[in-house]
């Protein structure tokens, strides 16, 4: 490879791995040539952190249905939103039985994070 | 300025170096070739013309840019069968892991090993040319050549570096939970641990992946620093391994280190920690 080859074949080439990502991370341009390492990006979408307790006191949903996390059904494992968050609680307010107060901080993940959808604001158990 | 930028250009790209480090490249990159997608291309499976040369070309060019039988050429074509099989079996079948971020920099470091002579070390190439002159008593020819598109791995590794971490500076992400979420969504599902200081430590180990990428993006360049900088960069890769179903990711970039260090230096070390050093 001649040497003016070699020069543009380096130039062009470093300038567009360099560069070329800021198409899509700087300038939002929809460039499917491009690779804008945006790495792990979309993942943790469409899955909540939720944590429960009674009266204050923080519930392990595992101990409490007598459950291991390997062999848990999915939908037990994976609360995806507001509505099977509820569904949750009330289970756990039944398991539990009378006098139980049961809160839930929810955060559902998106694009960007966390977004806080419950704030324990609510007795679920009086929800029945 | 200008003539200072110049003058390191020509180092770089006109200058003759030890052909070590890009034959280690190679078989390094080999190796991690084989690991990723051995198992997905055997003969078992699916019986289609297509998949099954691909099967073949796979095994065929790896092996030999394994073993460096006409090396360049092999590295070639092994790029050329990396970029078809992810066309067909990512762009075309839907296999969303031929697709992955980690193929697209394996393929770019194939390419620039391919444009090496990563034959002239360590490889059946150059093995091939020692007896030649053995016979015709000759010296053994030496191991040097132009290796300028080594630098082209590095400066990809930075980018893939510098705009990885360009990607988490937004709230979300050094809050925290952008990579409590990734968590959830691969380790804990919808119950974080329960342990005090967890949030805390979300904020220091995602402030903290920024720092150490942006240090390993301009870092990596100059040699007093890569002392610290690449004992960072494999704990955070082993970190990542750990966490994130991240595949042959790590290996890779802790492998692709090596096109930082000058040639020569890496030569130097071989030669001395081999005894042939003292030798000469």
């Amino acid at each position: 490879m001649g040497r003016r080859v070699r020069w543009f074949v380096f130039a062009a080439a470093a300038a567009w791995m360099l560069l070329s990502p800021a198409a899509i991370q700087v300038f939002g341009v929809e460039a499917p040539m491009v690779r804008a390492w945006q790495m792990f990006h979309r993942r943790g979408v469409g899955i909540c952190a939720a944590r429960y307790d009674d009266h204050g006191r923080p519930i392990d949903r595992y101990a409490l249905f007598g459950m291991d996390r390997t062999a848990a059904p999915d939908d037990f494992r994976r609360i995806t939103d507001e509505r099977r968050a509820r569904a949750m609680g009330r289970r756990i307010c039944q398991k539990i039985g009378a006098g139980a107060e049961v809160r839930v901080e929810l955060r559902c993940g998106e694009r960007d994070g966390l977004r806080t959808v419950l704030d324990r604001e609510e007795d679920l158990c009086a929800a029945r | 300025m200008r003539r200072q930028v110049m003058a390191a250009l020509e180092r770089v790209l006109d200058r003759e170096a030890s052909t070590r480090s890009a034959a280690l490249l190679r078989i390094g990159l080999a190796l991690v070739i084989v690991v990723r997608f051995g198992e997905q291309l055997t003969f078992r499976g699916d019986v289609d013309p297509v998949r099954l040369a691909l099967v073949a070309g796979f095994w065929l060019t790896t092996l030999a840019m394994l073993v460096g039988w006409r090396s360049q050429l092999a590295s070639a074509a092994t790029a050329a069968v990396i970029m078809i099989s992810a066309w067909r079996f990512g762009e075309v079948g839907g296999q969303s892991g031929w697709t992955h971020h980690h193929v697209y920099l394996m393929l770019t470091a194939v390419l620039c090993v391919a444009l090496t002579p990563c034959g002239r070390s360590y490889s059946l190439d150059r093995w091939r040319a020692v007896v030649a002159a053995e016979r015709a008593g000759q010296p053994p020819p030496p191991e040097r050549g132009l290796v300028w598109a080594q630098w082209l791995i590095a400066v990809q590794l930075t980018a893939v570096y510098f705009w990885g971490a360009v990607d988490k500076l937004n709230p979300g992400w050094l809050r925290g939970d952008k990579f409590e979420a990734q968590l959830l969504s691969y380790l804990f599902d919808s119950d974080p641990p329960a342990m005090p200081g967890w949030r805390a430590m979300l904020v220091v180990v995602s402030v903290g992946t920024v720092a150490v990428e942006l240090a390993l993006a301009v870092g990596l360049w100059f040699r007093r620093a890569r002392r610290w900088l690449i004992p960072a960069g494999i704990a955070l890769h082993v970190f990542i391994y750990l966490t994130l179903p991240v595949t042959v990711f790590s290996a890779l970039s802790v492998l692709l280190y090596l096109a930082y260090f000058d040639p020569d230096e890496i030569h130097r070390a071989i030669d001395r920690i081999s005894g042939e050093g003292e030798r000469e």
